[in-house]
């Protein structure tokens, strides 16, 4: 007989006997899914059965009122009694209701693990079952073997020690450890639980028998912990020789990613070290003696006498790697490299800009074209353009003779050793040429030069400031000291310009709040802070304010919750410009986290705030806040790029150049387009710049949009009804689009993933041109040259090659433009010749749409070439200028192998297609020789060729500089010539100007 | 640019109108093509809606299926099956098997309608069970009511084993028809644990088409077993989406009534059936509207009114309210012996109806009616002629069930048992009261209610609101205007001063 009715059951609830109880409950229980409703009315009863202490089947009492407060809806009430249930609730069954009730109690967990500080005796009860339960949830994880998910959920619940057990006992140390602190950098936004994680993380990292130096020493970076740092590269350093070698690498990698301050501080820590002359090279000691080194370290080591021998040559050599190391962080070898690379490499189309002179009329457009000019050169010491057009830069006046200037400093970057030479060469010499906007430029061009490196320039320019006599110079000296001390935390460069923020001068006092937020970056220091923020309350000068807000911005950077007592106090004031204050420092602190709280604020000042440059600044730093997560910003963005005003139309553009910086995000493009049609001048120059961001390096095959977007620029600026203000845009577009000689990208991120602080103070400083146009020159700071450069111990380049599994031709500089025939010419042209496409590239086109299209084509080739020498043949074609031979031929042969069993597996699908085999064959892959550009969409395609003698110490797919290690047997190293002129240009470029002058 | 949402829908279940399979025998080949085209036409919509995650496509389609179903036919499901399910042999045949062979040998089926690459990749499973459906709804639309009970546990299946808020909606329907099969086959009661879970799943999910669909369908199971204390207690704890759609509202009050009128809440049921009528569609659905209406009649009868005559004049209402029109009638004269005679000629009707019980309770009323037509009529009069009057066998009952009338309110007058007379009060004026305040302020409430469901129910284009702006060619063609006016403007200046 069917049940219709639980009341029967429920009835026997009330027996004053314990034994009908219990088998109603156990009745109940298995038809609670049914009857819920009428089992609800007595629940009542069922509460007071689980409170009656005398009764058996308290818990499962407890569990049948679970139940029903699930069907009723009643989430926390259910909860509550699983809570209770004990064992009776099943956590590994799988029915809807125990995984709801599971993941409300970790949400629960999570919520309560957060708030610890303040516990009520009630919620301590709460607290204890909940903990019971979930570690039940651990142990199950482990025993299932899902130590990720087990990961996962303890740094969500803020468990450190089931963290620790999770990477512990999954087996595989390395991989977990990596993964572990891949959550907590991108996952994590409490400082304080963040940096107890990376703390536990350097110890496991100490257990393992070989880690991964490069991850561990990402921690100490996130630690902040210079000190760390130093005594890692000494350990690596003092033992064997590739370990060496690694601590070359995570040098370079540490210069990469990190302040001034941070590399003085590791390189004090190094030269000062006591040890030099006293080290055991029994490798297992300094695994042992990370945690206090320095007690340990000279203690150890008693040298016999007998070893003395060796142990001289020994300290030699470990002096040499000393300096080696220390020249590294100091970064000469690094900015020597990028140099090199990018004035051999520069691919910069020079009549895109001659074409863009050619209709630059008002002012601003050829102030633009100078700063496209710097960009479009910078770092490749060619200031071609600007020689051959004096008579035309004669005609700018004022503050366009800084930004002309300042230009230099941004084409010679990098050109440490003569900066001060060479620009005194460009300088007029005539007295009365000669004008405080021209000393102010120069000041400025010296701190571009030396951006972010300004070891030697510092004194200098300290002195130069000092007996500047007018604003102009002071403003100069000031942004020149301002980026050459960027990061530095240096006391007295500090003060020096505080004490010119104090004459409360506009212009000089501009450009120092700037500086004393770069000097200061990322220090959080209160008293700089307090020193900033009440001088911007108490001056009358908006510019002065103005410059203190991204000042203030610029110390709080990446401080996450640590700078929300600034914020909090800035964020409702009543002057717009310390709001706009409280927009940068929001965006900078929280810079790459996308924190939910600090986007909601964002985005509430957005639409809400009356100042529409407050609400500018707010939509520029969502860019900074999502600039880690592209996707995310186009979905937030999506809506404000529509919006009613303007300015957050202009801001909403800039986020999505900030955040999808060359991505070349088809959604972000999509969003742009519209955009550059707006019917208000600046939110389309907001749009092209953007649109240059996002566009910069990006070929037809990786971004379609691209050759439209060039066409559109070129159009902007030749249209003669487009406001100049529009033309600014589109001109500036033109330089940051093909930025560098074509060789650089525009990205917030270093290549290991943290945020590079100088690219981050470049853009803001960048989105300042809208107030003051030389700041926009700062955007050069942001540029990293896409390269792959390989060195060897030595730091010097070897002869080596890496494979390229891409057609070279999807990523090659996009081809000069040609000059506009007259239309005769072109006329006669079109008659001659039809249409210059090849059958076989439309083909190509169509095929490389994707990867998998791509092996297909190795399929065909492969079945219509059986004959292996041919395809030989073509190969030596391909790679005549090329003198490894040997290699290649043993690659083809084991290409073609493969491409023969793919065949094999083809045979039947595809008969046809077996034309222009050759043709498509030379796309297949390429050959990158040492020092080479290299995209970074193309990185991943990269590896080493296989038989190659060097073995790299990190994924090669990461790009920049790589240390390789060579393989036992091999013995000659050829060097690259790494210096001289690039061979394929037509000429030769003349020596640099170089004037003596005698003091 | 504002477009109601259209609510023309579906049949209600209880319009069990015969079904349109006689036209299927002479459907010609082109008939059939073109329902095939149909079809395909609507998976062509339902793969729209999951790509844009657009579910008012589905919605479209499931509309239409009351249209789609007259169309199928063996051959219109043959083509349909072999043509999509060209991925899996075994699903194809499996679906097959329960379609009949067609008349016609010539084949009209085997044309293809996924081409290429997309042959092999398996089907959407929002299209896969939209196709199963109109395969259960042909086996219930031909009565072979237990291979649909087979059909519908298949279908069941695949729907539970996807968590797709894509398949929300056609997931609902499905959860519909497999509850009616199993109501064809009067089993019911089976499926009431697998109901009861599936609920469950859909409130924790947010479908609320899914949701208000399967409490419909627990209600009428329970209902159908005449369990109402069940039903009420359901209702009361679970909480019927507000975003449902119309039709399931109108099921729900209607099945609200039902049970508030067994539990003697007549106000409450009268006022969910005046909703469950609303919430119908006005032009469809003619069997619902039948059933709620004489549901309704009945309870405002229980309440003491009288329905309007108008309700009973309807076209469509006409014929099967008729015995409810009589029923009314007795009642309103307070006519005891009328309505013997009506109970016992409509007797077996009214049970079909699920009334006859609410209609027994109805002797109280027309007793009622009377005593309250004698009240108005005489202020004087005694229990012997009232006896006469009402049909009664002696002046004491008469004289009892005045006292209760009185106590209950539904008299306002005093016995007088010396003098042997019923004394009535003089009826006092209504518009000095707040009655028609109160009645004013109900019929705004429910305007004002209205209106905001209208404005609820409106739909925007997406992306219109940008059309009015002016596009960029025609801001650059006016600026160039503006600035050649201006030009010209400088230049006849010029002219005029030399």
């Amino acid at each position: 007989m069917y049940l219709t009715s639980a009341s029967g059951i429920i009835s026997l609830l009330e027996e004053p006997t314990a034994e009908p109880k219990i088998f109603a409950l156990k009745k109940l229980n298995a038809i609670v899914d049914e009857f819920w409703p009428e089992i609800s009315e007595a629940i009542k009863e069922i509460e007071i059965l689980h409170e009656d202490k005398t009764f058996k089947e308290q818990k499962l009492a407890a569990l049948v009122a679970s139940k029903v407060y699930y069907h009723l809806g009643s989430f926390d009430d259910s909860l509550k009694y699983a809570l209770r249930a004990g064992n009776l609730f099943d956590v590994s069954d799988s029915t809807e209701y125990v995984e709801t009730i599971i993941t409300k109690i970790i949400d629960l967990y999570t919520k309560v693990s957060h708030t610890t500080i303040k516990l009520e005796s009630k919620t301590k009860g709460i607290r204890r079952q909940l903990t019971g339960f979930v570690n039940r949830m651990f142990k199950i994880c482990f025993a299932n073997g899902h130590y990720r998910q087990a990961l996962g959920l303890a740094m969500e619940t803020q468990r450190i020690d089931i963290f620790e057990t999770a990477i512990v006992e999954s087996g595989e140390m390395n991989t977990m450890l990596a993964y572990g602190y891949q959550l907590v950098t991108h996952f994590m936004h409490n400082c304080t639980f963040r940096n107890n994680i990376l703390h536990l993380l350097v110890r496991l990292y100490e257990k393992v028998a070989e880690p991964n130096y490069i991850n561990m020493c990402q921690c100490f970076i996130s630690l902040n912990d210079p000190c760390a740092v130093a005594q890692l590269l000494r350990n690596l350093q003092q033992s064997t020789e590739e370990h060496a070698l690694m601590s070359y690498q995570i040098a370079f990698d540490v210069y990469e990613c990190t302040t001034q301050y941070f590399l003085r501080r590791i390189i004090q820590e190094l030269s000062v070290s006591p040890d030099m002359s006293v080290f055991d090279k029994n490798s297992t000691i300094f695994r042992n003696d990370l945690p206090a080194p320095s007690t340990l370290m000279p203690s150890v080591s008693p040298i016999s006498t007998s070893n003395s021998q060796s142990t001289t040559e020994e300290k030699k050599k470990h002096e040499e790697r000393t300096k080696n190391i220390i020249s590294i962080l100091s970064g000469e070898v690094t900015v020597q490299l990028y140099l090199q690379f990018l004035s051999r490499n520069n691919n910069s189309d020079m009549f895109i800009l001659s074409q863009t002179k050619e209709h630059a009329r008002a002012s601003i457009c050829h102030n633009a074209t100078v700063i496209a000019n710097a960009f479009m050169q910078t770092g490749t010491t060619s200031d071609e353009f600007l020689c051959d057009n004096l008579k035309w830069l004669a005609q700018v006046a004022n503050w366009g003779k800084v930004t002309t200037i300042g230009s230099l400093g941004l084409i010679h970057r990098g050109r440490e050793e003569e900066s001060v030479t060479l620009l005194q060469s460009y300088l007029p010499e005539e007295e009365h040429f000669k004008s405080d906007f021209v000393d102010a430029g120069y000041l400025y061009a010296l701190g571009l030069i030396h951006a972010n490196h300004g070891e030697k320039i510092i004194p200098y320019l300290q002195q130069q400031l000092k007996e500047a006599s007018n604003s102009m110079a002071r403003h100069g000296g000031c942004l020149g000291l301002g980026l050459a001390a960027l990061g530095t935390h240096c006391q007295d460069v500090y003060q020096q310009l505080k004490s010119n923020l104090h004459q409360d001068d506009a212009i000089t006092g501009q450009a120092a709040g700037i500086a004393m937020g770069m000097v200061m970056l990322g220090s959080k220091s209160s008293e700089a802070i307090e020193d900033m923020i009440t001088y911007a309350e108490e001056t009358d000068h908006e510019k002065i304010a103005s410059g203190l807000a991204v000042g203030v911005a610029l110390i709080m950077y990446g401080r996450l919750e640590e700078a929300e007592s600034v914020i909090a106090t800035l964020y409702h004031h009543s002057d717009p410009l310390l709001r706009r204050c409280a927009m940068y420092t929001l965006a900078l602190a929280y810079c790459g986290t996308g924190d939910n709280n600090a986007l909601r604020r964002l985005l509430h000042t957005a639409v809400a705030d009356a100042d529409d440059d407050v609400r500018r600044a707010a939509v520029l730093g969502i860019g900074f806040l999502l600039c880690t997560a592209p996707h995310q910003c186009i979905a937030v963005v999506a809506l404000l790029a529509e919006s009613y005003n303007p300015h957050v139309r202009y801001g909403a553009a800039m986020a999505l150049g900030i955040a999808c910086a060359a991505i070349g995000l088809q959604e972000a493009v999509a969003l742009l387009e519209p955009l550059t049609d707006d019917p208000v001048n600046f939110v389309r120059q907001g749009a092209f710049i953007a649109s240059a961001m996002i566009l910069i390096q990006h070929t037809e095959y990786t971004c379609p949009k691209v050759k439209d977007f060039r066409s559109l620029y070129a159009g902007v600026i030749a249209d003669k009804y487009e406001d100049p203000i529009a033309k600014f845009g589109a001109i500036l577009s033109q330089g940051i689009i093909d930025a560098g000689g074509r060789n650089v990208t525009l990205s917030l991120q270093s290549r290991a993933g943290h945020l590079n602080p100088l690219s981050v103070v470049g853009v803001l400083l960048f989105m300042q041109y809208w107030y003051w146009f030389p700041l926009a020159l700062c955007l050069g700071l942001a540029f990293t040259p896409t390269c792959i450069i390989a060195l060897n111990g030595q730091l010097k380049m070897p002869q080596l090659q890496f494979r390229c599994n891409a057609p070279l031709s999807l990523f090659t500089y996009p081809s000069p433009i040609k000059k506009k025939k007259t239309e005769e010419e072109a006329e006669e042209e079109r008659n001659v010749f039809p249409a210059p496409v090849l059958s076989s590239a439309s083909k190509l086109c169509t095929r490389r749409r994707s990867w998998k299209e791509r092996k297909q084509c190795f399929t065909d080739i492969a079945k219509a070439n059986e004959n292996i020498n041919d395809v030989k043949e073509i190969h030596h074609q391909n790679e005549s200028e090329k003198s490894n031979k040997i290699t290649s031929k043993n690659e083809i042969e084991e290409t073609n192998a493969k491409l023969v069993e793919k065949q094999r597996l083809h045979r039947n699908k595809y008969d046809t297609k077996t034309e222009n085999v050759s043709e498509i064959l030379k796309h297949i892959f390429c050959i990158l020789n040492n020092p080479s550009r290299c995209l970074k969409q193309q990185l991943k395609f990269l590896q080493v060729v296989d038989d190659s003698k060097y073995v790299p110490l990190k994924e090669v797919s990461r790009g920049g500089i790589i240390i390789v290690r060579m393989n036992a047997g091999a013995k000659e190293i050829e060097l690259e010539s790494c210096f001289g002129p690039h061979l394929e240009e037509e000429e030769p470029q003349p020596p640099e100007p170089f004037e003596y002058i005698e003091d | 640019m504002v477009v109601l949402a259209e609510q023309t829908d579906v049949e209600m279940k209880n319009a069990d109108s015969p079904a349109a399979e006689g036209e299927a025998g002479d459907s010609k080949k082109d008939a059939d093509l073109l329902s095939i085209q149909d079809i395909r036409e609507h998976v062509r919509q339902i793969e729209k809606a999951v790509q844009n995650k657009e579910p008012r496509f589905i919605l479209r389609v499931l509309r239409s299926i009351p249209n789609t179903r007259r169309k199928l036919n063996p051959n219109v499901l043959r083509g349909i099956i072999s043509g999509f399910y060209t991925h899996s042999a075994a699903d194809k045949d499996a679906l097959l098997a329960f379609v009949e062979e067609p008349m016609e040998t010539e084949s009209s089926g085997s044309h293809r309608v996924r081409s290429g690459r997309s042959s092999v990749t398996p089907l959407l499973p929002e299209v896969d069970a939209y196709i199963h459906l109109l395969v259960l709804l042909k086996l219930i639309d031909s009565h072979k009511y237990e291979e649909a009970v087979q059909c519908s546990n298949l279908l069941l299946q695949k729907v539970t084993a996807q968590n797709r808020r894509t398949l929300d909606l056609v997931a609902a329907k499905c959860y519909f028809y497999h509850s009616r099969s199993y109501e064809l086959t009067n089993q019911l009661e089976n499926i009431r644990g697998i109901l009861h879970s599936r609920l469950r799943t859909a409130t924790l999910r947010n479908d609320f088409e899914g949701q208000a669909v399967l409490i419909n369908c627990l209600l009428r199971n329970y209902l159908h077993y005449s369990l109402y204390d069940q039903a009420d207690k359901l209702v009361s704890k679970s909480v019927f989406p507000e975003s449902a759609s119309n039709n399931e509202w109108a099921r729900f009050f209607y099945y609200l009534g039902r049970i508030k009128a067994a539990r003697l809440e007549y106000s409450a049921a009268h006022k969910h059936l005046v909703q469950a009528l609303r919430k119908a569609p006005q032009n469809a659905a003619v069997g619902f509207r039948q059933t709620v209406q004489k549901l309704a009649v009945t309870v405002e009868l229980l309440l003491g009114d009288i329905p309007e005559r108008q309700i009973f004049r309807q076209a469509p209402l006409r014929r099967s309210l008729a015995p409810y029109f009589q029923l009314t009638q007795a009642v309103r004269m307070g006519n005891l012996q009328r309505f013997g005679e009506v109970l016992e000629n409509f007797g077996p009707q009214f049970r079909a109806d699920h009334t006859f019980t609410l209609i027994l309770r109805l002797r109280h009323n027309v007793i009622k009616t009377a005593i309250r037509s004698v009240g108005l009529s005489y202020s004087r009069i005694s229990p012997a002629d009232i006896a006469k009057k009402l049909g009664l066998d002696s002046p004491e009952d008469a004289e009892f069930i005045v006292a209760k009338a009185i106590r209950d309110g539904v008299i306002e007058a005093t016995l007088d048992p010396e003098r042997g007379y019923m004394r009535s009060k003089e009826t006092t004026d209504i518009y000095c009261t707040r009655e028609p305040q109160l009645a004013f302020h109900q019929r705004i409430a429910f305007c004002l209610d209205l209106h905001n469901q209208s404005v609820k129910a409106m739909r925007y284009p997406p992306k219109s609101y940008g059309k009015d702006l002016e596009s960029a060619e025609e801001r650059r063609e006016r600026e160039q205007q503006d600035m050649e006016l201006a030009k010209e403007m400088a230049e006849d200046d010029d002219d005029g001063f030399p």
